[in-house]
């Protein structure tokens, strides 16, 4: 990746990549499916969001005071870049154990990495919070697909967060975190 | 439904209990979170209704005639290729995912494949990857992140069809 460090401008480039989908996806749809696509797609949009904002706003303010809660000196130590296997292992435990959507795993992420976990913790926590979370095992896998496939497919995939934080350490991309909230952001 | 009322009760309930703790600790630790929580809020909202919209999209134009297709076919590893592609395209939460697994498995797909649908839907959601990890994480650690998953579904689906080999399930 050749773009300039700043972190600023990631977060630009990610932007207008959203923006430029969004708006040739809508142009496919209408190709595709005409204007009745075009309104289904944003009824889903809508409902979708509707769906979602109570629990947003509810995990925000979670992760808030898990923020300002949990001192930095110890997630620096225990997950941080030289936390070696054992914080890999215990990223990987504790994503696994997180409970629900991605509303409750994305702002726990982000105040893990703005306490000084490392990439390759970041990583391993939500490889474990997407592959091998216990809520989502027991709601959903173990009722619809049976005992025995939920525990195949689970220990299968025991060693894909570590792999996964293994991997992203070793990555030669330097990594930071998008600029903290009250930070330089422009509203 | 009820798995949503569930997880946002509980959800709520560790949030009183953080913000009890927090009221005890000294310090105006409660009015920093609040500003936290509202300034994340502020930076995130437009970016994830973005994003929304644009999995909505995405939704609407993915042909749905392929899975179908995709289903007769004696496959192995290009089965494993394309339920890894389709899982990542698949813009849904858990309450589609799993209906749609079991009747996959019902029309006779292999289990290395629904694994790989399965997994591939969890690390490499292209919908998660536009409403969550970019606008909170930034364009570089989803682009990390995906670089190191990309490898390693398949290798799970594998692994899972080697397992249920060992174990005597077809």
């Amino acid at each position: 990746m050749s773009e300039p460090r700043s972190q600023k401008r990631n977060f630009e480039l990610g932007d207008s990549f959203v923006v430029a989908l969004c708006l040739v996806a809508a142009g496919f749809c209408l190709y595709l499916r005409g204007w009745d696509g075009v309104e289904r797609a944003l009824r889903f949009a809508l409902g979708l969001t509707i769906e979602i904002a109570p629990m947003m706003a509810l995990s925000l303010v979670m992760a808030a005071f898990v923020q300002v809660l949990v001192p930095q000196e110890l997630v620096s130590r225990w997950l941080g870049p030289r936390s070696g296997w054992s914080g890999l292992g215990l990223a990987t435990i504790a994503g696994a154990l997180v409970p629900g959507g991605p509303w409750t795993s994305f702002p726990l992420l982000y105040a893990l990495g703005a306490a000084g976990a490392d990439i390759g913790a970041l990583v391993a926590f939500l490889s474990a919070w997407e592959v091998l979370s216990l809520s989502r095992l027991i709601v959903w896998e173990v009722p619809f697909m049976g005992g025995e496939f939920g525990f195949i497919r689970a220990v299968a995939s025991l060693g894909l967060p570590i792999a996964a934080g293994f991997l992203a350490r070793r990555l030669p991309v330097a990594f930071t975190l998008p600029p903290p909230p009250g930070g330089r952001t422009s509203p | 439904m009820t798995a949503a009322v569930v997880s946002f009760i509980v959800v709520a309930l560790v949030t009183i209990g953080l913000a009890i703790e927090t009221a005890r600790r000294p310090g105006r630790l409660p009015q920093a979170a609040f500003r936290i929580a509202l300034l994340q809020g502020k930076q995130m909202v437009p970016r994830m209704l973005i994003g929304i919209v644009a999995a909505s999209f995405l939704a609407e134009i993915l042909p749905k005639d392929v899975i179908a297709a995709w289903a007769g076919a004696e496959s192995g590893w290009q089965g494993i290729l394309l339920a890894t592609v389709l899982g990542a395209l698949a813009p849904t939460g858990p309450m589609v995912l799993f209906p749609v697994a079991v009747a996959l498995m019902e029309v006779g797909v292999g289990l290395p494949q629904i694994v790989a649908f399965l997994t591939s839907w969890g690390m490499l959601a292209v919908h998660r990857t536009l409403v969550w990890e970019l606008p909170m994480m930034g364009f570089r650690f989803a682009a990390i992140r995906i670089a190191v998953s990309l490898p390693l579904v398949p290798a799970c689906a594998f692994l899972s069809g080697w397992l249920a080999d060992l174990i005597g399930r077809t």
